[in-house]
């Protein structure tokens, strides 16, 4: 029956999805939304301030769209306006660092490194969000905000006492006043809750205000201990955050206020309840949760425009809701919630994040896991992409009915290791609860679910770039610019080519760092983040913007890639100039220069019978895991812009194209303007010796220094893993992998044969997905070469 | 003395040649010669090498050739040989011209095989030796670990070398791995028996019940077979029988085919394997003709008879094939 109901549902929802329409009446039309919003904007309040104002504002008088197809609501017409906003304000970049960023931006024309802004990667504290419900949240901020408001009030009280007095001569009053004084344990509050509060937060789940208030209660007793007084600059910056903050959620607010009005209006009246709820109270049942979810997924990604790059351990965050549910009720609500989450205009879907070795245990996670597997299964949609976690303890009926959803061609999938991920994050600086708790981040960067926001993808460093200058004096091969440090032209041992190689991958790396961190040193004018700050807990305690280092791990990353190009290069060239000396390598570079011209079969030489990466050769691999650990640890630890540090990836994305077509050619056979090796796979075609030599070679790889995402993709044929066989096998090999210390890896099983097919008659074929680096689209949806690249790959595979 | 024997090649992650991931060595030299046969390659026990025409691209690499079997001219040329014009690579006009191959001067060397950059040329019939052959089989032990899985030898027919299958096995044995032998039961019975000792899983071709039927279309009777198949069921080791099912040639061998197995007690089961005309590039590159043109794959209605037949004696049956549809197991 619901199943039925929800069939005639779905295609209204994808209708509604496809031709948005907003209630004409609903709210202001879009000009005068424009207009209040240009006002505000126009005003010399602190930035923060501004952008709750705007967002509040939209909040209160965008259109909405409500359908009563849909359980859930969410989209408003915000036109786009913040982001235009932030446009704006980032033009402090240049005016700053303009000098900087010119003369770096050569590494990415040529191709070599980038380094730049990330605000598209974050997770709100969903913890927090479901504990607190949004006006729990609001009440919090203005708790903390009343809290900062106190210490400034004793502060100015202990100035009059005594007149004068420098910032010094305050320090050492408050120290006297410690003995006897109430004023200072006032003063003192935020700094412990920065100590105090962020591990009992977390691991309580379940807040009610009050209990926050005891907290804050206790606090006292340590309060006396501390050493600092905060300055009053500082205070006074906390309080415009929390200020800030609290505008953003009273908005919100109001949101769920006027959907609820709506909903009522249009007739549905579980919809209209629901948002009265979540206007009033934390949500209580899971159609309640996940409508939360929904829209704060929406206003943060769409109105405040900082993506959200994950729903969130989905499994461990809903089951307390779910236990007063029939099954039947979860599957259908889990039907119309996650069926909202598919869209086309959304670049790489959506995340979710299941299992876990900290929940793999309970036979109810293992229980609702399978369920939201099935559910997902039958709506046969590339977005939201699920990540499960593999724990030691993560029961294998688990495991299996995520692969048999990857045979069956869901390959929306990718499995993550936990003991790698959880290690990685650790030799990071995580604590062991915190790393336990890691929910994944876009593709799959993993980062403690509502402590940090790890922008995942700042910088970008090409180690095939780095043989190509470390060929030519540091510089480009096909334009002769400067991109790395001065080297010289010939060597005299392998060895040698290969430290330069190291040294030119590590200057790309320390000028990506570089640029991202000056321009981090922006973000309180280019990027406060009121919504999303607001959930955090760790960013209530600090009192600081989640982009001004208030999260209690604030990293940035950068993805070092084109892994298998560079270490079959120096492969070929150790055999062929070193060992075999055919060729010198002054010779080597006329003829890469000139894209082998006149030199074919060398060419053939170099792609075939030289030793590649990924065959489980250990001295390629070597070469490979070696170039990686050593970029790696330039940026691991080193500290950023925002109170953080770095930390390295291994991914490539589509930038392995991008950077391909301004990489010369390159010595493993590659031509001038391909693309260069994805992630942690061998080069295009090169897996010879199968996916277990595949495997065998990535684990060579110490994932755990490159905590940002080191991901292995495999090519199956589908009548390699038909069957119950098919599915030991598969299973074996994630097992392998796994214990063979790797991090993420994905599938794409699909023949060439189908494929071709599907490219002949794509009508026929408008459902089949395939995984496009690290989301999925459909087949069909590609560009012609892009599909020849995937058809290539099947062939190999 | 180190024992060496004649392979055909390595499968890395076979799934379906017994349990879990497993690694197949495929030897060479077969006593059948079936007309349906899927790895012509396997059959010589002496070394060949196969040159697949259309993947020449023209290289000249293969002019090394001692005795001249590859030659490169230009124009054209009459003689009864391959010939070929490659699509040359852009740049080798040295090269653009016809690649000829002739077979009756090849002493299958396989120096060509190695240098050709097209990949047209392949060697089947490497020598090798016992150390290099376990220690290629181990470096997926990991996987075998993990999946319940282990070594498979196939061919051709393994046992026409029993001494390297059994020296082999022996070691896989000593390092913990689970060994399966894929065998067409075709072999003197000395020869099985000094394998069966170390192996776990015994994979043993049925073609058909009736002798007559079996040597037209393999080049042999079948008794020796059936003997050693209720010798080897005698050992206790699990047996998993494989049918290459070929419509008109033993599709109608089902009863007799089930009466043979019906008694034995070390079947665990029976697994049909659908005939598919894939083969014949492969005949044509090894210069063999091929005998099983007009053959057909057995309809699904064919299919499903046979498969019941077996099962109304209590076997249990998997048909394999392309499409997972096809796979159904006998106690469903």
């Amino acid at each position: 029956m619901s199943e039925y109901r929800f069939r005639i549902d779905r295609a209204e929802i994808e209708n509604r999805r496809d031709n948005l329409r907003f209630e004409p009446d609903s709210g202001m039309a879009p000009e005068e939304l424009i207009r209040g919003c240009e006002r505000i904007a126009a005003s010399d309040k602190p930035r923060a301030l501004i952008k709750a104002e705007l967002l509040c504002y939209i909040f209160e008088n965008a259109r909405l769209e409500l359908s009563c197809a849909s359980l859930f609501a969410d989209r408003i017409d915000h036109n786009g306006i913040i982001e235009k906003v932030r446009r704006g304000w980032s033009a402090v970049y240049s005016e700053r660092f303009g000098e900087l960023l010119s003369q770096t931006a050569i590494g990415n024309r040529r191709g070599a490194y980038s380094g730049y802004d990330d605000f598209g990667h974050t997770c709100p504290d969903w913890e927090s969000l479901l504990s607190l419900g949004l006006r729990g949240c609001a009440d919090r901020l203005g708790e903390a905000r009343l809290q900062c408001q106190k210490k400034l009030t004793i502060q100015d009280k202990l100035n009059s006492q005594g007149g004068l007095h420098s910032q010094s001569e305050l320090h050492s009053q408050n120290g006297l006043h410690n003995q006897g004084g109430l004023h200072c344990q006032d003063g003192l509050h935020s700094q412990c809750e920065l100590n105090n509060q962020n591990g009992l937060n977390n691991q309580n789940g379940l807040h009610s205000q009050s209990e926050l208030h005891n907290q804050s209660g206790l606090h006292s007793q340590f309060e006396l201990h501390s050493q600092d007084t905060p300055r009053r600059e500082d205070i006074e910056k906390s309080m415009v955050f929390y200020q800030s903050c609290e505008t953003a959620y009273r908005g919100l607010i109001r949101l769920c206020e006027r959907f609820s009005l709506l909903a009522g209006r249009l007739g549905s009246y579980r919809m209209r309840d629901c948002f009265a709820a979540l206007a009033e109270r934390e949500p209580r049942t899971l159609y309640e949760a996940m409508q939360l979810i929904a829209l704060v997924y929406r206003t943060i990604t769409h109105v405040e425009c900082e993506p959200v790059r994950s729903l969130g351990r989905l499994d461990k965050l809903l089951l307390r809701y779910c236990r007063a549910e029939r099954d039947e009720d979860i599957r259908e609500l889990f039907r119309y919630f996650l069926v909202r989450f598919w869209d086309k205009s959304i670049p790489a879907n959506i995340p979710l994040t299941l299992g876990g070795c900290d929940i793999a245990s309970d036979p109810e996670i293992a229980r609702l896991d399978i369920l939201i597997l099935d559910v997902y299964h039958s709506l046969d949609i590339p977005s939201p992409k699920i990540q499960l976690r593999v724990g030691d303890n993560t029961p294998n009926e688990v495991i299996d009915k995520a692969l048999e959803l990857i045979i069956g061609g869901t390959n929306s999938l990718v499995l993550c290791n936990d003991n790698a991920v959880i290690s990685g994050l650790e030799r990071l600086g995580h604590t062991h609860a915190d790393a336990v708790d890691y929910v994944m981040i876009g593709c799959y960067e993993p980062s403690s679910m509502g402590r940090e926001v790890s922008c995942t993808c700042n910088g970008r460093v090409s180690l095939a770039k780095a043989v190509e200058t470390a060929l030519n004096g540091g510089c480009d091969l096909m334009t002769g610019e400067r991109l790395g440090p001065e080297c010289r032209l010939e060597f005299d041992s392998f060895d040698e080519l290969y430290c330069e190689v190291k040294r030119q991958a590590a200057a790309f790396a320390e000028r990506s760092a570089e640029r991202t961190t000056a321009l981090e040193s922006l973000y309180e004018y280019v990027n406060p983040s009121p919504l999303l700050s607001g959930s955090m807990s760790c960013c209530i305690d600090s009192g600081r913007d989640v982009y001004e280092g208030g999260a209690r791990y604030n990293f940035s990353s950068v993805n070092i890639f084109g892994t298998a190009t560079a270490a079959d290069s120096l492969a070929a060239i150790k055999r062929l100039v070193f060992d075999e000396r055919r060729l010198t390598l002054a010779e080597l570079r006329e003829i890469l220069k000139a894209d082998w011209s006149g030199h074919e079969k060398l060419r053939l030489i170099c792609r075939q019978r030289m030793p590649k990466y990924g065959c489980g050769d250990s001295e390629v691999d070597r070469i490979a895991s070696g170039l990686l650990h050593s970029t790696a640890k330039v940026l691991n630890g080193r500290p950023n812009g925002r109170g953080g540090g770095f930390r390295a990836g291994a991914f490539s994305i589509d930038w392995r194209i991008e950077y391909g077509g301004r990489t010369a050619a390159s010595a493993d056979g590659r031509h001038s303007g391909e693309p260069l090796s994805k992630n942690l796979c061998a080069s295009d075609g090169c897996d010879r010796g199968g996916v277990t030599a595949m495997i065998t070679s990535a684990c060579v790889i110490d994932s755990t220094e490159l905590v940002n995402g080191a991901v292995l993709d495999l090519v199956l044929h589908p009548t390699a893993v038909e069957g119950d066989d098919g599915l030991t096998a598969m299973r074996g090999l994630v097992k392998t992998f796994m214990k063979g210390g790797g991090a993420e890896i994905q599938f794409n099983i699909f023949s060439p044969e189908t494929l071709r097919d599907a490219q002949a008659h794509p009508e026929q074929y408008s459902t089949l997905q395939v995984r496009l680096c690290g989301w999925n689209v459909f087949f069909v949806d590609l560009s012609r070469a892009e599909q020849d690249e995937f058809i290539r790959a099947s062939e190999a595979g | 003395m180190e024992i060496y024997g004649t392979i055909l090649q390595y499968k890395h992650f076979a799934v379906h040649d017994g349990d879990g991931i497993r690694t197949t060595l495929f030897l060479k030299g077969c006593p059948l010669a079936c007309a349906w046969c899927h790895n012509p390659e396997g059959i010589s026990p002496k070394p060949q090498l196969a040159y697949l025409e259309h993947k020449c691209i023209g290289c000249g690499e293969c002019a090394v050739c001692p005795t001249g079997a590859h030659r490169f001219t230009e124009g054209g040329d009459d003689r009864e040989v391959t010939a070929h014009r490659p699509h040359s690579p852009d740049d080798t006009s040295d090269h653009n011209h016809i690649h000829s191959y002739d077979r009756s001067l090849c002493t299958a060397c396989g120096r060509c095989a190695d240098l050709c950059l097209g990949g047209a040329l392949t060697m089947y019939g490497r020598r090798v030796s016992l150390t290099d052959a376990a220690n290629e089989l181990l470096c997926d032990r990991g996987f075998y670990d993990e999946s319940g899985g282990g070594v498979t030898l196939s061919g051709g027919e393994p046992l026409t070398q029993p001494e390297f299958c059994a020296a082999l096995f022996r070691i896989m044995h000593d390092e913990g791995v689970s060994t399966a032998l894929d065998t067409c039961g075709c072999v003197p019975r000395d020869a099985l028996a000094s394998v069966l000792p170390y192996t776990d899983k015994l994979l043993y071709d049925v073609k058909a019940a009736d002798s007559e039927l079996h040597r037209r279309y393999t080049g042999q009777p079948n008794e020796l077979i059936i003997d050693n198949l209720r010798y080897a069921d005698s050992q206790n080791i699990p047996i998993e029988i494989r049918i290459p099912l070929i419509s008109g040639v033993n599709t109608g061998e089902a009863d007799a085919i089930a009466e043979l197995l019906a008694p034995l007690k070390s079947v665990e089961v029976v697994r049909i394997l659908p005939y598919h005309g894939y083969a014949e590039a492969k005949y044509a590159s090894l210069g063999i003709k091929y005998r099983g043109r007009g053959f057909e794959p057995p309809s699904r209605e064919l299919l499903d008879e046979f498969k019941s037949k077996l099962q109304g004696r209590g076997l249990k049956v998997i048909i394999s094939g392309a499409k997972n549809e096809c796979e159904v197991s006998g106690d469903e």
